[in-house]
């Protein structure tokens, strides 16, 4: 097959695109949102920092104080969404391969705000930081094919390995088998949906459909990267309608970006697997 | 191939693996994940096995000079979402935070005496988040409260989970 999915520069800037967006959106939301990096927020750098001893106190500790405190901190949130408006605009403009910089400060700034408190990081935050730190190593070496084919297969490896996970995690879990755990979650205020919780609190049978749909096509994630063209488009279509139903119903609307982005990585690896390992 | 690119490829390879054994029960991925402060190895069992059901409360009370105890108040009453949270969520980060704070308090209360989890990260956390609240006049010390209602529509009950010791404010 040919197509944009095969070029590995292009597979780059559209990773990189479509997660710039989540970040973009998480640095404004933390900006919107910055009384909880003040001391007495639940970001609170004075109370993380004591998470380990060479946070608390030493070297470490005192090199990281003057940019980590708050107000200070705020410029690292700042830089990370000035950084990945570049990165977006760059993918538009057709020249991916000139945002090496940005995607460093990106990845350094995403490290350095997950260094800095242990809570209220997410699996967006998580896979964020995968994709930028190692599309960074990308750029250390230009116009490298084999390292940039090495980081995009990696990238499509994380992906299969954190949807596998977490479905096996929910096979392993009888109230997720029965479906049992679906309507508490959709009932909760932090996670939920009125309407939806009501619904399947109401009826069995669609709790444990929708418990199931997620789990099987979870659990057997990895097969997009082996089902023949186009069947392997499936895997991700039901991947993309289920972050945009997360982001709709549980307000996780930074996951869809960054999992989504990890897409055009599958596509190429699929290809890769196709024309060297697999018979057509 | 170059020394650089088998260098890359190895440290991704080993970086992989290092992901795939943190996946496994923490009896078997604690020692990968000793070091790693930053997340480079992270957890992909989201809402598994056990997700969340409830909603956290974290309500606070104040002791005056005048040997009250004021009435309990709820900060940050948990409510839903705003239609627009699809696309604009930001307090999507505190709410996971304080969610994070509780479930860890909760781990640490279980089977410990209160001397140990007073000290822990989160109770440290929940207290220092309490003290930066607006307090009764003449408080002098003040004490938190975490309960649980489970997540469904109509009444709720909320269960009190964790009282923290009383702890002196700085006036």
């Amino acid at each position: 097959m040919t197509g944009w999915w095969v070029q590995p520069a292009t597979v780059r800037g559209l990773i990189l695109g479509l997660a710039s967006i989540g970040v973009l959106i998480s640095s404004c939301e933390l900006l919107v949102s910055r009384r909880s990096l003040t001391d007495g927020g639940l970001l609170s750098w004075q109370v993380a920092s004591l998470q380990t001893k060479w946070l608390a106190s030493g070297p470490i500790h005192r090199l990281l104080e003057p940019c980590f405190r708050y107000p200070q901190v705020l410029l690292i949130v700042l830089v990370r969404a000035a950084a990945a408006l570049t990165i977006i605009a760059s993918v538009l403009a057709g020249r991916s391969e000139w945002a090496g910089i940005p995607v460093l400060i990106v990845a350094a700034s995403l490290a350095a705000l997950l260094l800095r408190t242990p809570f209220g990081n997410d699996g967006a935050d998580q896979m964020s930081l995968v994709i930028f730190v190692c599309l960074s190593t990308s750029f250390l070496v230009a116009n490298n094919r084999a390292i940039l084919t090495a980081c995009l297969f990696f990238i499509a490896a994380q992906s299969c390995l954190s949807y596998s996970t977490s479905g096996l995690a929910k096979l392993s879990a009888s109230g997720w088998r029965t479906g049992s755990f679906v309507p508490f979650i959709f009932g909760t205020y932090v996670y939920g949906f009125s309407a939806v919780g009501n619904l399947l609190h109401k009826s069995r049978i669609l709790a444990f459909a929708a418990a199931w749909m997620v789990i099987i096509p979870e659990c057997s994630f990895i097969v997009v990267l082996f089902l023949p063209w186009p069947w392997c488009l499936l895997p991700l279509i039901w991947g993309g309608v289920f972050h945009l139903s997360s982001t709709v119903l549980m307000g996780l609307n930074t996951f869809f970006w960054a999992f989504v982005a990890t897409y055009p990585a599958i596509l190429y690896m699929h290809d890769a697997l196709a024309v060297n390992l697999l018979p057509m | 191939m170059s020394v650089l690119e088998w260098s890359i490829q190895a440290l991704l390879m080993a970086w992989f693996l290092a992901c795939a054994v943190g996946q496994l029960p923490q009896r078997y991925s604690r020692h990968v994940r000793k070091f790693d402060n930053i997340g480079l190895i992270p957890t992909w069992n989201f809402f598994a096995p056990r997700p969340a059901q409830d909603d956290f409360h974290f309500l606070y009370r104040d002791f005056t000079t005048e040997g009250i105890a004021t009435e309990w108040r709820e900060i940050a009453t948990p409510e839903w979402r705003p239609w627009y949270s699809f696309i604009w969520n930001p307090g999507r980060r505190e709410r996971k935070a304080l969610f994070d704070a509780a479930t860890v308090v909760l781990r640490e209360v279980d089977g410990k005496d209160r001397a140990s989890w007073a000290l822990s990260l989160p109770y440290l956390l929940l207290l220092q988040y309490v003290s930066f609240h607006p307090h009764a006049r003449n408080a002098w010390a003040t004490q938190f409260l975490l309960m649980r209602s489970p997540g469904r529509s109509g009444p709720r009950t909320p269960e009190a989970l964790v009282v923290s010791s009383v702890h002196e404010l700085e006036l």
